[in-house]
């Protein structure tokens, strides 16, 4: 570890020292207080990645019994939910597309369908990254779309506004479609486990899409007409793109499955979320898709950990008092005005999403977020839905998500070009998640 | 005139590239991954994307800045032209290179301050059509030591077939006569000179040239 990260992992620790000597505010235990200072210790872990996400998780879950807030057999029993099951199948799932190349074959079907000009190409890659983030996590899409967008582009200058305009469509398109459904991202399925845990709501997976869905499809034009009116894209000649063939037996066996998983999750509610996709990673074994070996490569750990962390948060702010406590304090200063209070949770949850992961930014507003909301009588599910679709935003800073570091270091584009696009884009997501919870959810009956 | 253009995707040099068949004998491109990028990559995706995802990332950032490279190599319609690969930190692999080979010249399009200690003259390159050479010097009591350097800059300003001018403040006599042989001279009130110069390094005005000895 270098110096510069050791330092912000003292601070984090003093930060809690901080917490446990103040004096304990009226009507909050020191659980609370603690819990509270918890909160702070992640978050600046989080901001300032003094140790890797995963391991800041673990740490978050470590933390509670040596404080005496809970018994170690409670925290950790926190991560036993069927959201972590979920996102360990939908990784697996993952690995059967990318093994089996069918992502090739999307790409190569949409970029032809598309490749007529260049507006319509950008318009293309919006359409395929953000189709593709239904199923795949947002950030693998990019990785797997990389080298087939920059295969594409390859006749492009570096710095033209074509290069810029296409890779920062990659990115976009996919974060705009990880919104959609619970697999599009790990924050979706939290944020369902979280108001399971917490508030009895259970949201199934076309719940989930039936209020998300809508975001995707406001986003996806307006990024478009943002990004080629900002960067102008010059005329493109798309090379000709060959056709993949026949679908080999491996595709037609991960596209098979990967319906019968999709349609399970959308049909059988009483199954939950984590069973369909469980069965479908199963199936990807029986029918020889992957080895163990493919799986070890498969699973981004850090996520999973992460989770634990986020979820001992959740439940630890509930349980202590502490959510509650800070609500009612927040409440105090920014008065109950709903649509203000939207407003405001929307903006702090874009902003820190853009300098923290998606995940992290979600699993610190959410507990904050519905506390406010039960405190002041408004909609919890209404206000989660609304942090955890602004948490997948991001659109600005390189590091806002992992999409927009990996398609600039391909060199297309510079980092100014991306604040250019990214502030609009992130003001017209606050905008859109702002009409959804105001007029379009109410509307769907969602109370 | 043996060149080298270092050229980084925040610092990509298109201006010195398109001018480098004009001005150089012999171009050498840095082409510069830098390293800290490839880190970051690192550091933000690892703990989400699977590593078959991760591995291929790297593998393709690095080859399509390859292909760049060797994209620009051929742009340069001139025989004498090497690119070097390597992924590293900017100022750090310039100041590693320019000790290893002493080009006679560096070039970039913009002013970057990290580039001031490498002793090594640089031109910054805004792009356009030179006509006139303009030439500073705020003292001509050390005029004798800065010879070589005007000699340098006429050269320069030969091969770009612009006429060039020594802008110098008046005041020492003797100073001026060993600048007389060297160009055509202009005299300048000293405030104006300082300013000028000033502006001219600290932020290189569009379609104006810099060179800093």
């Amino acid at each position: 570890m270098n110096e510069k990260k050791l330092a912000y992992l003292l601070i984090a620790f003093f930060i809690l020292a901080i917490f446990y000597f103040i004096p304990t505010p009226d009507r909050l235990s020191y659980h609370g207080k603690m819990m509270l200072g918890i909160l702070v210790f992640a978050a600046f872990l989080f901001i300032s990645e003094a140790l890797p996400l995963g391991m800041a998780g673990l740490l978050v879950m470590a933390i509670p019994p040596i404080l005496g807030i809970f018994p170690p057999q409670e925290v950790f029993g926190f991560f036993g939910n069927e959201a972590v099951f979920f996102l360990i199948g939908a990784f697996i799932l993952a690995a059967g597309v990318q093994k089996s190349g069918m992502h090739r074959r999307i790409a190569s079907h949409m970029l032809r369908i598309f490749g007529k000009s260049s507006k319509l190409y950008i318009l293309g890659i919006l359409v395929l990254a953000s189709s593709m983030s239904f199923i795949i996590s947002e950030h693998a899409v990019v990785a797997l779309l990389l080298p087939i967008i920059g295969a594409s582009l390859i006749t492009v200058e570096k710095g033209s506004n074509m290069g810029k305009a296409g890779m920062i469509s990659l990115t976009y398109g996919a974060t705009a479609g990880s919104v959609a459904t619970l697999m599009g991202g790990a924050r979706n399925p939290y944020t369902v486990a979280y108001l399971a845990e917490n508030y009895g709501i259970h949201l199934s997976f076309l719940d989930w899409s039936i209020m998300a869905l809508p975001v995707t499809l406001i986003m996806l034009p307006t990024l478009w007409l943002i990004i080629t009116i900002v960067h102008r894209p010059e005329r493109f000649a798309p090379p000709k793109i060959k056709s993949e063939g026949k679908m080999s037996r491996q595709e037609m066996v991960v596209l098979g499955i990967i319906l019968f998983t999709l349609t399970i999750l959308l049909i059988v509610r009483s199954w939950g979320i984590a069973v369909a996709v469980i069965i479908g990673a199963v199936l990807l074994f029986v029918f020889d898709i992957l080895s163990w070996k493919d799986i070890e490569r498969s699973m981004p750990w850090g996520i999973i950990l992460l989770y634990g962390g986020a979820m001992t948060l959740g439940k630890g702010l509930q349980i202590t008092g502490a959510s509650q406590w800070l609500s009612s304090s927040i409440i105090g200063v920014i008065g109950e005005n709903p649509y203000l209070i939207l407003l405001i949770l929307l903006i702090i949850t874009v902003l820190m999403t853009e300098i923290m992961s998606h995940a992290a930014a979600v699993s610190l507003m959410l507990p904050i977020g519905a506390g406010i909301a039960s405190v002041s009588g408004m909609s919890v599910l209404v206000i989660s839905m609304a942090i955890a679709l602004a948490g997948g935003f991001g659109y600005t800073l390189l590091i806002g998500t992992p999409g927009n570091i990996m398609t600039y270091s391909t060199g297309y584009f510079k980092q100014k070009d991306m604040m250019k696009t990214g502030v609009l884009a992130d003001l017209v997501g606050i905008v859109a998640v702002f009409i959804m919870a105001v007029w379009l959810w109410p509307l769907m009956g969602v109370v | 005139m043996r060149c080298l253009i270092p050229v980084h995707q925040e610092n990509y040099a298109i201006n010195s590239l398109k001018r480098a068949p004009q001005l150089c004998d012999e171009t050498t491109i840095l082409y510069i991954l830098d390293k800290k990028l490839i880190e970051k990559v690192q550091s933000e995706a690892s703990y989400i994307l699977p590593s078959y995802a991760l591995d291929n990332v790297e593998e393709f950032i690095i080859n399509i800045h390859r292909q760049e490279a060797e994209k620009i190599k051929k742009s340069i319609k001139k025989e004498d032209v090497e690119i070097r690969f390597l992924v590293g930190e900017y100022y750090e692999s310039v100041e590693r290179e320019t000790l290893k080979t002493s080009p006679d010249l560096l070039m970039c399009d913009s002013y970057l301050r990290g580039l001031l200690n490498i002793a090594t003259p640089i031109w910054i390159d805004r792009g356009g059509e030179i006509k006139e050479c303009t030439m500073v010097i705020n003292s001509l009591k050390r005029i004798k030591s800065i010879t070589h350097s005007i000699e340098f800059a006429r050269k320069i300003c030969e091969r770009l077939h612009a006429s060039f001018y020594i802008h110098y403040a008046p005041g020492d006599s003797e100073g001026l006569a060993a600048l007389k042989p060297l160009g055509k001279i202009v005299s300048e009130v000293r405030g104006e000179l300082l300013v000028f110069s000033r502006d001219a390094t600290l932020k290189v005005p569009q379609q104006r040239c810099v060179l800093l000895l």
